[in-house]
């Protein structure tokens, strides 16, 4: 789906990849975190062809992104942090876009918005930021497009949204796309995403997809001082310490703790990737 | 050829354009008309006035609609000024080429079109060739520069423009005020041959429009050539959530 290769990149004297190596698979939602600068946006914004890099490349189903053409776009639909919507109705903005989305489903915005509380005859330039978002994701998501990037979807949403976010981004998922989700709100996302991809200063810090890591890594609360043997990672806790631990033969698989696993991740990456060698 | 250029597409991204664009487009027209039309307002009855008023009204209106077509132009892509609006605008599902020919047919083919639909009430001024091949000549090369500097530099391709044409102008008249024998020097013999080709007396109107086009469509070729270059390479800046470490 999404090859990118050697990529290096820089604002400036400000290197932000350097020699990246990455693959986005089909059917899958990929959960891309990392701290602030990390270029996660960035990463973003070079596959959907608005960056360029100064060496490697982005590959989308055969398209150099860089050059922006029409067949690759028609497939790719980026919903940025931060937009700007024209001032007239839901339903004139559909009618002036959708065309350019041969996969566009008139069908699937009526389900996302119904499922938002929404509907086409609202007027743009009266909603707030976190409506825009909202009727923004279900454009989005009615395009069909196999590749889906999203940067903070879930930033200025109010906490229902949240949740009805996950549930239209599942429900809207097919085994042909796949749905990049760039965020901070770890939580927000836990239950849906397929693959955690964690970005460091210049590199790829970590990229596994969930089954694999519940199958190695256990995610585990104790009291303090009593962290397991063999802990990758401990960070205080309400009940004491939560650690992140190799999972052993016997032991229950634990779910997912991505706040956890991220902070483990910063923390001593090759602490963590070691475990998944190990085993 | 169909990610180059598809003219089902660039119809779509025209629409899509022209939606937004509107408003503004409106307001523009509006203006032009104001600046094509006060002199009916002012100077009714305009055979009882002097040559010298007419002259003035002329001047104005020549100065108004330069200014008027800088400023449209300049505002080509004053769509992607902002990267909220940016984003959307280049990843939309269309060639580079539809998209800067969409935006160019708005700002600058159809107000210059809609510019030189012959004017009756103004015809009393522009009463020979000569005068309408250099309004031809200046307006649409100067607008091509405006497009230029539109693109490279976005909200400020006005100013630079305007500055550009102020030190440019300030230059050529210091240098021939303190080079007085540079004047003398001038070869004038390519004037003579423009005036012997479009003639003096009575122009011809054919010729001087074919001339005007002629040496309008060099400069102009290569400035919208060159914008169109630098569009297809444009990008964001920096991301906006971006923060230095």
């Amino acid at each position: 789906m999404v090859t990118i290769s050697n990529l290096q990149f820089s604002y400036g004297s400000h290197e932000v990849f350097s020699n990246l190596n990455l693959t986005f698979d089909e059917g899958k939602i990929y959960g891309l975190l990392g701290l602030n600068g990390a270029g996660k946006s960035t990463l973003l914004y070079l596959m959907s062809g608005l960056l360029f890099a100064k060496n490697g490349t982005v590959d989308f189903n055969g398209h150099n992104m860089s050059r922006r053409s029409p067949d690759a776009l028609a497939n790719l639909f980026i919903v940025p942090e931060e937009f700007d919507l024209p001032a007239m109705t839901f339903e004139r903005y559909v009618l002036l876009n959708a065309p350019f989305y041969p996969d566009f489903s008139r069908a699937t915005l009526d389900r996302c918005l119904a499922g938002f509380g929404m509907t086409a005859d609202m007027n743009l330039a009266r909603l707030s930021m976190g409506q825009k978002k909202k009727a923004f994701v279900c454009f989005a998501l009615a395009t069909n497009t196999s590749l889906l990037l999203m940067d903070e979807p879930t930033n200025g949403l109010d906490i229902p949204s949240k949740s009805q976010f996950r549930k239209v981004v599942a429900e809207c998922m097919t085994d042909n796309r796949t749905i990049i989700i760039s965020t901070h709100q770890v939580r927000d996302v836990e239950n849906l995403i397929d693959n955690v991809t964690i970005m460091g200063s210049r590199q790829l810090l970590f990229d596994m997809p969930v089954a694999q890591i519940c199958d190695h890594l256990t995610f585990v609360d104790c009291k303090l001082g009593q962290e397991p043997e063999g802990a990758i990672y401990s960070q205080p806790s309400a009940l004491g310490s939560a650690v992140v631990c190799g999972r052993k033969a016997g032991d229950d698989e634990t779910t997912l703790d991505i706040e956890l696993l991220f902070n483990a991740v910063l923390a001593n990456a090759e602490s963590v990737n070691q475990a998944f060698a190990a085993k | 050829m169909n990610n180059w250029f598809n003219i089902k597409r660039f119809w779509l991204v025209l629409r899509h354009e022209f939606a937004e664009a509107w408003p503004e487009l409106a307001i523009f027209a509006a203006v032009f008309m104001v600046i094509m039309c006060w002199p009916v307002v002012f100077f009714k009855g305009a055979a009882g006035q002097t040559q010298a008023i007419l002259g003035v009204a002329f001047g104005v209106i020549c100065v108004g609609i330069v200014l008027y077509y800088w400023i449209l132009a300049s505002r080509v892509f004053a769509n992607i000024q902002r990267p909220e609006r940016k984003i959307g605008y280049l990843t939309l599902p269309a060639s580079n080429a539809e998209k800067f020919y969409s935006r160019l047919l708005l700002y600058w083919i159809l107000p210059l079109a809609f510019g030189f639909i012959p004017y009756p009430h103004t015809g009393t001024e522009i009463t020979n060739a000569w005068m309408y091949f250099f309004i031809v000549l200046l307006l649409v090369v100067q607008s091509s520069l405006a497009v230029l500097f539109g693109t490279i530099f976005r909200k400020g391709g006005l100013l630079v423009l305007i500055l550009a044409e102020v030190v440019l102008t300030v230059a050529w008249v210091a240098y021939f005020t303190t080079n007085p024998q540079s004047v003398k020097n001038l070869d004038l013999a390519f004037v003579a041959q423009i005036a012997d080709y479009v003639g003096v007396t009575e122009p011809d109107m054919g010729r001087a429009a074919k001339l005007a086009f002629g040496i309008a469509a060099v400069p102009t070729v290569f400035n919208i050539g060159l914008a169109r270059i630098i569009f297809s390479r444009k990008r964001l800046r920096r991301p906006m959530v971006y923060v230095e470490q």
